[in-house]
């Protein structure tokens, strides 16, 4: 019996250490470290090298990520009442393009897998200069797995995906003060 | 009960040893895993478009062009050199062996446009702007902004000027 205890023991609690941590790592929206804004979730410092469990979660889920001071990456995987993005409904993605202060920024549509989706007009992002805007730098973007009208980002049919808000060299007022910025809002159409 | 005490201790000590040991070199894990399916070291390796079909790294940026070098500089010393553009966002940034970025060098600053030279080394000597990283082995990556379909080849020139000279 003694024996058997202690063959056992140390294995069992390998594997519950291994599940602690994979349960921990995949955590990022109970993660502390991360903010949210509006529709967006992400941090303007992140703490590399500093918190392992961070660095462990952008290693694994934004492999060689700039950074903070040189890009702040904000995640959404919900819309504006937190529902799972899904490409079996459609989403505007509405701003003003004034209202995003930094050197250059973008929003990217990934699949589950955190790879681009595949599409038939291989479009993947919007950024300032591919975006329409009314003369007020007033946005929408359309997010569907059929094709729209005027910035169509696809999505693909049935399938959850990801969305990304780059912004490289922010202005250093607008980033200290992200919670508060207007930051474009997802809908649900 | 008394006798339960040192197994559920033993337990608990393994468990959460393990899982800090886990969460500590996931990222030594991801870099030791990515140079071995890239063996190629100090080359650089310039990616083409970045569309779906790319699926070396998670989150890929469809705006950029992206090349990347592991380096090793075990053996020898490393000198990175390439231009920058003024038209567009690129930076280099250089990755330690924990997929950690250690230092970033980009052209928003006029005095940064054009050619750079950096000399990867374990001991300071004297010539290029010197880096000295925490390892020897890790990643640069190169990034170039493509601002529309007719920068496309520009910035594919300046990927081509990208040049990695052993010393």
């Amino acid at each position: 019996m003694n024996w058997k205890l202690w063959v056992l023991l140390p294995l069992l609690a390998i594997i519950t250490g291994t599940g602690i941590a994979a349960w921990r790592i995949t955590g990022i929206e109970r993660s502390p470290a991360f903010r949210v804004y509006g529709s967006w979730r992400g941090t303007t410092n992140l703490p590399l090298n500093r918190d392992d469990l961070v660095t462990t979660q952008v290693t694994l889920f934004a492999l060689f990520a700039l950074p903070s001071q040189e890009a702040v990456y904000l995640f959404a995987s919900g819309d504006e009442n937190k529902s799972r993005l899904t490409g079996s409904n459609r989403y505007s993605i509405e701003g003003n393009i004034h209202n995003i202060r930094a050197e250059y920024w973008s929003i990217t549509a990934y699949g589950r897998d955190l790879y681009l989706m595949t599409n038939p007009v291989n479009r993947y992002s919007f950024n300032p200069d591919n975006l329409k805007t009314d003369s007020l730098g007033n946005f929408k973007i359309t997010l569907s797995s059929t094709p729209a009208n005027g910035n169509w980002l696809p999505t693909q049919k049935d399938k959850k995906f990801e969305l990304v808000l780059r912004l490289y060299h922010g202005d250093e007022d607008f980033m200290n003060h992200l919670d508060k910025a207007v930051l474009p809002v997802i809908k649900k159409i | 009960m008394k006798r339960l005490y040192i197994p559920v201790l033993f337990f608990i000590a393994i468990a959460l040893l393990t899982q800090w040991l886990v969460i500590k070199y996931v990222p030594d894990m991801v870099h030791a895993i990515a140079t071995h399916r890239v063996p190629i070291t100090n080359q650089w390796i310039n990616n083409d478009k970045t569309d779906a079909r790319m699926r070396r790294v998670v989150l890929p940026n469809p705006d950029f062009k992206y090349s990347a070098l592991f380096y090793d500089v075990t053996q020898h010393d490393i000198i990175i050199s390439g231009t920058l553009p003024d038209s567009a966002y690129a930076s280099i940034a250089f990755y330690d062996n924990r997929c950690q970025p250690y230092y970033v060098y980009n052209n928003l600053s006029p005095e940064r446009k054009g050619h750079f030279e950096f000399q990867i080394s374990k001991n300071a000597t004297t010539g290029a702007k010197q880096l000295q990283p925490k390892t020897n082995t890790g990643v640069i990556i190169c990034r170039y902004l493509v601002k529309n379909d007719s920068a496309f080849n520009v910035m594919k020139g300046y990927q081509q000027q990208l040049a990695c000279t052993i010393k």
